[in-house]
């Protein structure tokens, strides 16, 4: 008998792709909590948007999300534990990193690409400024959204079911229909 | 043969920081173990199905039990998990979702239930040291909690008698050890894989 030999590991890479849609996943859990139109809902998308589209990343290189200016956040990519003190890694944006997702996956097109970099900047604005970004967005959002997140969970072959649960999906993938049918 | 040798014939070993390559078990009472310990959690009761190392995010592939001094009465049960999640619906084993009980080095890391590695698959679970950490962890985990099935049973009564268990597959636990067998020692190794050359690190 023989077995592919993976050896232990006590605790996954913080920007392994694993660990990123594991994560995603509770968040997206937190997100359909709220209804649709409470401003908690749009933030919670947000933030599983953000570690969605760095897991699509991740899946084919970590090493593809580290911050190029400082080499050791490569070889913290790469799985080593760089000899600096006090070190603390640095990532690439979200907005980079949908960037190169839209050269690297086909199916990531520039609409996709254009709608995370919007949503991500109104992230930002709830987030760093006094400003309610997030309160009384409207549906319109919802479609290209769930769109987004289908590609890139099929980059990581998985689907609307695993991160946001059957029902959710379901509505998921009515809203996808309903913008394609908006936008044709 | 030392259990070692042995392990290094039929596979290679695992070299896990902290954990010898080698380790005796023996029947132990709650108050002579540690809580971070299945005997310190259950003493010579019987201790619940589980994976080794549930809580790692890689557990360790192989385990690989060796008698050394055996008893009848004591007993091993395995349950592969086709088994075990038998009637339970898909959402719920793709989606389950574990956390462990305890931050490892200062931090926790989510554990998914059902986890891709590679071209094969891990399923995990431990009553002690993980925690549900979504809906549907928390209906797997009740599910595993009241299961009725009992596994296999394997006795390792004879020095040499040996057991190796898929770790990722099957869920193993003990029975409860009569106060006559306390002496029962079994030798514990960790494997990475099965029938290679017989290289350790």
């Amino acid at each position: 008998m023989m077995a592919k030999a993976t050896k232990v590991s006590a605790a996954p890479h913080p920007w392994s792709s694993d660990a990123l849609l594991t994560k995603a996943q509770r968040y997206a859990e937190r997100m359909v909590e709220h209804a649709k139109d409470d401003w908690r809902f749009a933030l919670w998308s947000s933030l599983a948007l953000e570690l969605l589209l760095r897991a699509a990343l991740a899946r084919i290189s970590p090493a593809l999300l580290a911050e190029k200016n400082d080499w050791n956040n490569i070889y913290f990519a790469l799985g080593h534990e760089p000899r600096v003190q006090k070190f603390v890694p640095k990532s690439i944006g979200a907005t980079e990193v949908a960037t190169r997702l839209e050269v690297i996956l086909t199916a990531f097109t520039p609409e996709m690409k254009n709608f995370c970099g919007r949503h991500l900047t109104t992230r930002n604005e709830e987030l760093h400024t006094g400003a309610a970004a997030f309160q009384d967005l409207g549906a319109g959002w919802m479609g290209p959204y769930y769109a987004a997140c289908e590609v890139l969970l099929e980059s990581l072959g998985k689907d609307l079911q695993y991160l946001f649960g059957a029902d959710e999906a379901k509505v998921a993938r009515a809203l996808i229909r309903a913008s394609m049918y908006e936008s044709a | 043969m030392q259990t070692a040798e042995f392990a290094d014939c039929i596979g290679r070993r695992e070299s896990i920081a902290g954990i010898p390559p080698v380790q005796a078990l023996m029947p132990r009472r709650i108050e002579a173990s540690t809580p971070n310990l299945y005997s310190g959690q259950f003493g010579c009761g019987a201790f619940p199905f589980h994976t080794d190392l549930a809580h790692w995010f890689l557990p360790p592939r192989f385990i690989l039990l060796r008698c050394r001094r055996g008893d009848a009465r004591v007993f091993t049960s395995v349950l592969p998990w086709d088994r075990a999640i038998r009637g339970l619906p898909t959402s719920v084993m793709s989606r389950a979702r574990f956390r462990p009980r305890r931050a490892l080095n200062g931090r926790v890391h989510l554990l998914p239930f059902a986890q891709v590695v590679g071209d094969t698959a891990l399923w995990r679970w431990d009553s002690v040291f993980l925690e549900p950490d979504n809906h549907e962890a928390a209906a797997l985990a009740d599910h595993l909690m009241q299961m009725g099935s009992t596994g296999e049973r394997v006795v390792l009564r004879d020095p040499g008698d040996t057991l190796v268990i898929d770790n990722w597959r099957v869920m193993h636990a003990r029975s409860a050890v009569p106060t006559g067998a306390r002496r029962r020692l079994v030798e514990r190794s960790y494997l990475r894989e099965l029938g290679n050359d017989g290289q350790s690190d």
